[in-house]
């Protein structure tokens, strides 16, 4: 715990302090769960060829992929999710694998295959933060990553031409924009009153789409539209990552945290048993059931109310 | 007496060394009566020597074939016949740019009083050629590269390679050609090919990888050829809008198949022949080598052309082909038949005849088309002589059906079924003659016997090809 | 084809019902077909089960290639073709046929993110599992997907078929897992899946959604198809309630004809 920790990731701009995407919301959930990282970007080094970004150095150990840092900075007990219900966790990882299918290649395209905002606006920016002669490979580099991985998982053969998907890509991700305004409601953060993981991805996701200045897009109007999601990031932005404020206390971490933790996965444990005994009561031949319909979940009401 | 240059004999300049000097384009020599032709005529003499000059990497075996009937020659207009003849075989080997025949009289110590020295100059062509053209079809341009290697090992092989890259699509393939020494006619071809084809009347996209092997050789007056072919084929639709009897043909097949050839052509050019006939029995067999498909295949071509009065020829040809399955699979629509367009049924849009299904053409597994062509010169002969030979307008009529036989029926069923539902079609029309190779047609046509689902070309149609009904 | 276009064409598809003649097409059950399009095409059959549409199954060697995007299943209804799940939801919709009609906007969007944990979990193991892990892909994968074309072409279409799967996973980034890292994924996917039903008989409780016909599908067909090791069924089997759902759902939709 006591090891420093380090972020290789890209630097930062337009407010924000990555402009990465993964690397963004690394940075996001080290703030809200008070992890001590020293972010070093990787700019104007030869790592920017080399590197794969975001990577946490600790000590010894590297870890790449934001999912499995997150995992890592949980173990070192930092941990901006302990007040989740199993519930919650769950909705967490569904609206995740939302954000990777619907949103992401439509954010890869903006920013690396659509012509007009690469050539003035990507490109310049990698470009500029990379050493000669770089320069001229990484912009490219990156986006020929970016246009394959929109394909292998988009592309419809055996027609695979980058024109039949964007419609749909476009289409997709407007959906997914519209579904987590809804989720959000009027809320600040999605789960309660404190960010957890889920803020951190869609801060990650929808930051640089709204702060980047983007020649044309279609989503950045789309997602300018969207009150709660622009002010959703506005908000952490001003708590988290201003310099003029300090960051709040993260939620109080202590001993009391693993206590917690494992109360929780008791009493979740135990309303399984509880559900499987009455799994077992009900179709025992001797207890006919008295009531068809499926009794109110035992788990949801002990969980909401950790001891 | 002095040295005697054998001259060239045929009034066109060569085309180039890949052409070979066409029967068409020679007529008899013309020798001139020179003042002493009896003497020269009745004296006897004996060829010593034949050389060859200028050889570079061709091995000489392999030429000794083609001049050794020199020897033979007992007087000097006889050797002058058979030395224009040696060069002419020389030439159609394809390594020569160039031939020059010198005829000598012996030197040397063992010189006869009467012996010749006939010595062929020669001019290989360079060891790699290459070429580049564009072409322009339907909705489509390509550049095409080809680069040729011939006379690859000294003995006449040829190999090619050609890619052509096209806005929609690439294709490219390698062929190896391999005479026999001495017997030019008996040669072996292999191939190696990836081929795609858009064809927009079926909504079908094809592309063929493939390997062939090809043995010819000559039989009495005709020439038979036997081929093995393995192709890779993957169907697909050209668009979303393609009729779901084509959406279920798309996918992978193997087809291995072995197929003979014979042609009988007795006629004076490919192109717009002046006489003679030409017959073509072709048949393929696959299934049997392995491989997913497994049909029987018979085509047959005839053509017959006669002179008439003033210069105007009457051409008469009949094409007809049968497609059979073997085993319970239906057969694939990349092996079956089409008809129509301006190279066959004139009047109607290409290959847009027969069997449809949503505006798709599947083409049809049985066939017969026939057409009678009356050529004439053009009217009151302009540039005649030159340019305006290369013209010629025709007056058609052809005809045809093809349809989808069900084989459980008899012969008199099959007959019968290809004799109803005829389409035919008249007009007149301009035949361009480009080289030797294809032709360019302008004709006026008015199709008749239209079946439902054939989609017409009332009024001018315009058609450049190879081969023509 | 353009959005504007599909639009067009849906909107003058929604005017007709649904034919009786409907059809969907996938490879050959006993021969050919993997665990993966069979999860799909489970799938797709048991919400169309649910909306009450009839639809025969067919079976076809080439139905990979039939279908215009790629993916198994399609089904061709009238002179339509769609495939996979999410456009044929649409394309029922239009109809007028929908499961997720009662659904307030945060159910959807619930319904929308677990479906996408699906695909992005689920569907992804499956084809990790088949094509990525040697043994599975030597044993089952290959030769069920070369099966009914002949040599050399078996061969090479099979190999085809495992380098396009395996660049694919190198660019989603699954390409450094290992198997055992798969397994936990799933676990966690099926963990997350359980607690989300919790006791309830579907996932938005009484009425049956696209949701339930595609965890369906995945469960169902992970749990009936034999694999070189059972590791995968068992980690499904951990969580009961999903047992259970598997069953009620086989139940209700699947077994009518027999009786």
């Amino acid at each position: 715990m006591a090891a420093a920790m380090e972020l290789r990731c890209w630097g930062g701009d337009w407010g924000l302090p990555s402009v990465h995407t993964d690397s963004l919301i690394v940075l996001a959930y080290a703030t809200f769960s008070g992890a001590k990282l020293t972010a070093s970007p990787i700019d104007w080094t030869w790592k920017t060829l080399t590197a794969t970004v975001p990577e946490l150095v600790c000590g010894d150990s590297a870890v790449t992929e934001p999912s499995q840092i997150l995992n890592f900075l949980r173990k070192q007990r930092f941990n901006a999710d302990y007040e989740l219900t199993a519930r919650q966790g769950a909705d967490t990882m569904a609206y995740i694998a939302l954000l990777e299918e619907k949103l992401l290649p439509a954010l890869l395209h903006t920013f690396w295959v659509d012509a007009e905002n690469y050539a003035n606006l990507t490109r310049p920016w990698f470009a500029s933060r990379s050493p000669f002669p770089l320069n001229f490979l990484v912009p490219s580099c990156l986006a020929k990553i970016a246009l394959s991985r929109i394909l292998l998982t988009k592309g419809e053969s055996p027609l695979h031409r980058i024109t039949e998907v964007e419609g749909k890509i476009y289409s997709d991700a407007k959906e997914c924009l519209n579904l987590l305004s809804y989720r959000l409601g009027t809320e600040n953060y999605f789960f309660g009153n404190s960010p957890t993981s889920l803020d951190a991805f869609v801060f990650g996701f929808v930051a640089p789409l709204h702060k980047a200045s983007l020649p044309s897009s279609p989503l950045q109007s789309h997602l300018r539209q969207l009150d709660n999601l622009t002010c959703f990031c506005d908000n952490i932005l001003a708590v988290y990552f201003s310099s003029s404020h300090p960051c709040p206390p993260p939620p109080v971490q202590e001993t009391m945290d693993a206590n917690l933790q494992k109360l929780t996965q008791l009493v979740n444990k135990e309303s399984n048993l509880i559900e499987k005994m009455d799994d077992n009561l009900r179709s025992s031949p001797q207890h006919k059931p008295h009531r068809p319909d499926p009794k109110p979940s035992l788990a949801s009401e002990k969980s909401s109310t950790p001891a | 007496m002095g040295t005697v240059h054998a001259r060239s004999l045929d009034p066109l300049p060569m085309q180039g060394p890949e052409l070979g000097v066409h029967a068409d384009d020679i007529e008899a020599p013309d020798i001139e009566q020179h003042p002493n032709q009896e003497i020269l005529e009745n004296k006897d003499v004996v060829v010593q020597k034949v050389h060859i000059d200028g050889l570079g990497r061709t091995k000489e075996d392999l030429l000794t074939y083609e001049i050794a009937e020199v020897f033979r020659a007992k007087n000097l207009i006889d050797v002058m016949r058979r030395s224009h003849e040696a060069r002419q075989k020389l030439l159609r080997l394809g390594i020569f740019r160039k031939v020059e025949v010198v005829i000598d009289t012996s030197r040397g110590e063992d010189a006869l009083p009467n012996g010749l020295d006939v010595t062929f100059e020669v001019i290989e062509l360079r060891r790699m050629t290459g070429s580049y053209n564009t072409m322009v079809g339907n909705n489509e341009g390509s550049m095409v590269l080809g680069v040729k290697l011939p006379n690859v090992l000294g003995r006449a092989e040829k190999m090619t390679f050609q890619f052509s890259y096209g806005t929609k699509e690439t294709s490219y393939g390698l062929s190896f050609f391999k005479p026999q020494p001495g017997h030019f006619e008996r040669n072996i071809t292999l191939n190696a090919y990836n081929v795609t084809g858009q064809f927009p009347w079926s909504s079908l996209r094809e592309t063929d990888r493939g390997i062939s092997g090809e043995f010819s050789f000559p039989l009495w007056k005709t020439s038979q050829t036997l081929k093995w072919e393995g192709v890779w084929r993957e169907l697909g639709c050209l668009a979303r809008t393609a009729s779901f009897a084509v959406r279920e043909e798309s996918g992978h097949s193997l087809k291995s198949s072995l197929s003979h050839a014979m042609v009988i052509d007795t006629r004076n050019s490919s192109i717009i022949p002046k006489k003679g006939g030409l017959l073509k029995i072709h048949q393929e067999l696959a299934g049997y080598t392995g491989g997913d498909a497994s049909f029987l295949k018979e085509d047959f071509e005839i053509q017959l052309n006669k002179t008439l009065f003033w210069d105007s020829v009457l051409s008469a040809s009949m094409w007809g082909g049968l497609l059979l399955p073997i085993g319970e699979k239906p057969t694939s629509i990349a092996d079956r038949f089409y008809l129509g367009g301006p190279t066959s049924i004139r009047g109607f849009s290409m290959y847009s005849m027969g069997p449809q299904s949503e505006g798709d053409y599947l083409g049809g597994e049985a066939y017969w088309a026939g057409g009678l062509h009356l050529y004439t010169p053009l009217p009151f002969r302009p540039g005649k002589g030159g340019f305006g030979d290369l013209f010629r307008t025709h007056f058609f009529l052809n005809a045809g059906n093809l349809c989808n036989l069900n084989y459980g029926e008899g012969p008199r069923a099959h007959l019968k079924k290809l004799a109803e539902c005829i389409r035919w079609s008249y007009g007149l029309g301009i035949v361009l003659r480009l080289g030797n190779i294809a032709r360019l047609e302008l004709n006026y046509c008015i199709p008749m016997g239209v079946q439902s689902g054939d989609r017409i070309c009332d009024g001018f149609q315009f058609g450049a090809g190879i081969r023509f009904l | 084809m353009s959005l504007a276009a599909d639009a067009f064409v849906s909107q003058i598809s929604a005017a007709e019902p649904w034919p009786e003649n409907a059809t969907l097409y996938q490879p050959l059950k006993e021969d050919q077909i993997l665990l993966s399009d069979c999860a799909s095409s489970l799938a797709v059959q048991a919400y169309l089960r649910m909306c009450g549409l009839p639809v025969q199954v067919v079976c076809r060697a080439n139905a990979e290639y039939m279908s215009p995007s790629g993916k198994i299943p399609f089904i061709h209804v009238g002179n339509q073709v769609v495939s996979e799940l999410g456009p044929i939801v649409q394309f029922t919709k239009a109809k007028g046929h929908s499961l997720s009609d009662g659904l307030d906007d945060v159910q959807r969007a619930e319904m929308k993110a677990y479906m996408e944990l699906v695909n992005n979990m689920l569907l992804t193991a499956e084809l990790y599992i088949q094509w990525c892990d040697d043994a599975t892909a030597t044993e089952i994968s290959r030769p069920r997907y070369s099966n009914p074309y002949s040599w050399p072409l078996s061969n090479i279409l099979a190999y085809q078929k495992q380098w396009e799967v395996r660049r694919k996973m190198n660019a989603i980034g699954w390409g450094g897992k290992n198997l055992e890292q798969v397994y936990e994924d799933v676990s966690q996917c099926c963990q997350a899946l359980s607690q989300r039903l919790g006791t309830q008989p579907y996932f938005f409780n009484k009425q049956p959604t696209e949701l339930d016909a595609l965890v369906f599908g995945h469960l169902f067909t992970i749990l009936t198809t034999r694999l070189t090791s059972a590791e995968l069924a068992e980690r499904i089997k951990s969580n009961s309630n999903l047992l259970s759902f598997c069953r009620r759902i086989e139940q209700t939709y699947f077994e009518d004809k027999s009786s």
